[in-house]
């Protein structure tokens, strides 16, 4: 009956005999994780629900037929970033092919190689808001393609390689996506990125 | 009419029970976390981490008079706090407090009115921090015990306690907005206060990366060290040997200086429920404070914990000591010594 | 003209994220070695990453998990289940032990008087990695500073 402090391959093992509770269980685990991966890619959350949804559905048809029962962390990353690259290729907002096109924000706004402030209404939002919200921000602030680099690679630690791997594209120009997309974080994010006592 | 009277007690009873086992289906393992649970649980663990500055006052039971303390954490894994209410100090000038700093490798604890500073290296680790916090998420129950209004807020109180653990906290959860911890009072398995802190003027802080420069004490203060050193095959041994009660885990394990004598190292283990945390020291036969290896093993509790030591023929000795049942302690150590 | 400080600011993200030619990168750390500006602007951005970290965003979980109990149904993917008939016996079972447990509750034993045990308590707290200011405290005055300063 106790299947809080169960490991994965159990819970697992319980799914696959039909046990709906172990199968809530992996699922409270991991859904926060997946959610935020496939909201990172994709910027919107009803995509980011209903592929999370599409993840865990695949996850219980998938559980007797997988291998390494205590990587299913893994496998479900694995999946959802597979489906939202799929989703971003069938919507056509994205050219994952294209050579990389100079950094433009989804406003319009082009960001440019030297560091300057970003508009006015940007600042006074970052200011306004707490660390995780600027975040939300800046990354929709991001044009798909380099918060596809973004998301895979600085926040589920992908190596540059597998990411190349996964988008299709050379291993160079994940890197300089990641460069360009860095930059511009680094001014939406100014707010954030001071190191105490070197105020500008 | 007497059965009539003893169906009533009955039912009476009966009713007591239920009301008294509610968190029982939640023991039982049978409902999954809510939303609203998930956020509780969520807002406990940033409560930890989340870099911000904030006043605590904080009574630990008894006559004590509550402390004042200033809190700040300017980074995830940087903490001072200075307690503001204890007698200051001057120093070339400026007046200093007792101070707690932990940063990523040490804990220093600063008393600047006997000179001393205390240096201990901060395990367990990140890893090991993190895995207490995924065990407070997999294996604390939580309930709703009363609602409040103070600071101009609404308040939320959440009781949290592990089955089979020592410890049950309340937590006063910010209602409205982002989920914030506004006091947090931690009772023993009997019910008594072991701490109370209060906090008041929480400010969220952007995290800096180079959050405080540690002090320098002066020259003629007395400095203690606390050393560590790595495990030896023997220790590995003695550890795996060593089983704890249910639902704790072993988070960190290594040498350092023995609480009977500095010139001694021990084997210490840190095992934690997420929740409850509780040290095991394997001390060698030279440690001088266990009972001789003929006497029963001794035990105790004050508001810190429960502690259970004894000595096994071959000299060595085991000290179970912190958040653990007593009960549950003793059997670990008669299991370890193989002595009832 | 450009200042170097500009065409090194330039190179900066791709020096960080290793995309610059072997000779182009010891050019930048040269100039980063001599620059204190240029090095806090390198400072800054490498701190981009771990800003990311931070970013928790509210998770719909119920919906999610409404949207896949019901599209598993409609699959009929999960098996019934026999064990609804033993949930009202068990809970009565519970109940009566629970009580038990509340009137049989043991009480705490006496304060230490065979030994001082206080540098095993102290020794415990110098560890235990709670970071509340309870524990904290209590690791503080247990090390001798309290307001009278006696220990």
């Amino acid at each position: 009956m106790f299947v809080y402090g169960l490991t994965d391959s159990e819970l697992i093992a319980r799914a696959c005999e039909g046990e709906e509770r172990a199968f809530e269980v992996l699922f409270q685990r991991y859904h926060a994780a997946v959610y935020r991966l496939l909201l990172g890619i994709t910027n919107n959350h009803d995509d980011a629900q209903e592929l999370t949804q599409e993840v865990f559905l695949r996850a219980y048809q998938e559980l007797p037929r997988l291998q390494n029962r205590e990587n299913l962390g893994a496998w479900l990353r694995r999946t959802a970033t597979n489906l939202a690259i799929d989703k971003l290729r069938r919507n056509k907002r994205v050219r994952f092919d294209s050579l990389d096109a100079p950094l433009t924000t989804e406003t319009g706004e082009e960001v440019e190689w030297q560091i300057e402030d970003p508009a006015g209404d940007v600042l006074a939002a970052v200011q306004s808001s707490e660390l995780s919200e600027a975040v939300q921000r800046a990354l929709g602030q991001l044009s798909e393609i380099h918060r596809s680099v973004v998301v895979l690679h600085y926040m589920e630690g992908l190596p540059v390689e597998e990411v190349a791997q996964m988008l299709g594209i050379p291993v160079g120009t994940v890197k300089s996506r990641l460069a360009r997309a860095r930059l511009a974080l680094r001014i939406l994010l100014k707010d954030f990125v001071e190191v105490e006592g070197e105020n500008e | 009419m007497m059965a009539h009277g003893r169906w009533w007690l009955m039912a009476f009873w009966l009713s007591v029970g239920l009301w008294g086992c509610q968190p029982a289906p939640q023991q039982a393992g049978a409902p999954a976390r809510s939303p609203q649970e998930q956020r509780w649980i969520q807002a406990i663990l940033d409560d930890a981490r989340r870099p911000c500055t904030m006043q605590i006052l904080l009574s630990t039971g008894g006559d004590e008079m509550p402390k004042v303390i200033e809190y700040e954490r300017p980074h995830p894994d940087f903490v001072r706090m200075t307690e503001r209410s204890a007698t200051g100090c001057m120093i070339g000038g400026k007046a200093f407090y007792p101070t707690t700093f932990l940063t990523p490798e040490k804990v220093i604890h600063w008393y600047p009115s006997q000179s001393r500073c205390r240096i201990v290296p901060r395990a367990p680790d990140k890893a090991g921090r993190e895995r207490i916090a995924q065990l407070f998420a997999q294996q604390a129950r939580l309930r709703v015990v009363g609602r409040e209004q103070s600071q101009g807020q609404d308040w939320v109180i959440v009781e949290a306690s592990v089955p089979g653990g020592f410890t049950t906290r309340r937590y006063w959860i910010r209602a409205q907005g982002e989920p914030q911890i506004g006091r947090i009072m931690v009772r023993d398995m009997w019910g008594r206060v072991m701490g109370d802190e209060t906090r008041t003027q929480i400010q969220p802080v952007a995290p800096t990366a180079q959050p405080f420069a540690l002090p320098e004490p002066p020259r003629d203060w007395q400095i203690e060290r606390v050393v560590n050193a790595p495990l030896t095959k023997e220790d590995k041994a003695r550890l795996k040997a060593f089983k704890p009660p249910q639902g704790y885990q072993l988070i960190s394990a290594t040498r350092r200086t023995c609480p009977c004598d500095s010139k001694q190292l021990s084997l210490v283990a840190l095992y934690s429920n997420g929740m409850d945390e509780f040290s095991v020291f394997f001390a060698a036969p030279g440690c001088g404070l266990l009972p001789a290896s003929g006497n029963s093993p001794i035990a105790g509790s004050d508001k810190r914990g429960v502690v259970v030591a004894a000595r096994r023929a071959d000299g060595w000795g085991i000290v179970i000591v912190g958040e653990v049942q007593p009960e549950l302690a003793r059997e670990a150590v008669s299991r370890w010594t193989g002595k009832p | 003209m450009k200042h170097p400080c500009e065409t090194i600011q330039k190179q900066l993200a791709d020096y960080l994220e290793q995309n610059l030619e072997p000779t182009a990168a010891q050019a930048v750390e040269a100039h980063l070695e001599a620059c204190e500006a240029c090095r806090a602007e390198c400072h800054r951005l490498a701190r981009v990453p771990e800003l990311l970290q931070h970013w928790a965003p509210p998770v719909p979980t119920e919906a999610i998990w409404q949207g896949v109990q019901v599209r598993l149904h409609q699959k009929r993917l999960f098996m019934p289940r026999k064990v609804y008939a033993l949930i009202g016996s068990a809970a009565a079972v519970l109940a009566l032990v629970a009580f038990w447990q509340w009137w049989s509750r043991p009480t705490p034993p006496p304060a230490l008087t065979q030994m001082d045990m206080e540098p095993f308590y102290r020794a415990h707290l110098d560890w235990a990695p709670h970071t509340e200011a309870v524990n904290l405290h209590l690791s503080l005055s247990s090390g001798g500073e309290v307001n009278d300063g006696a220990r």
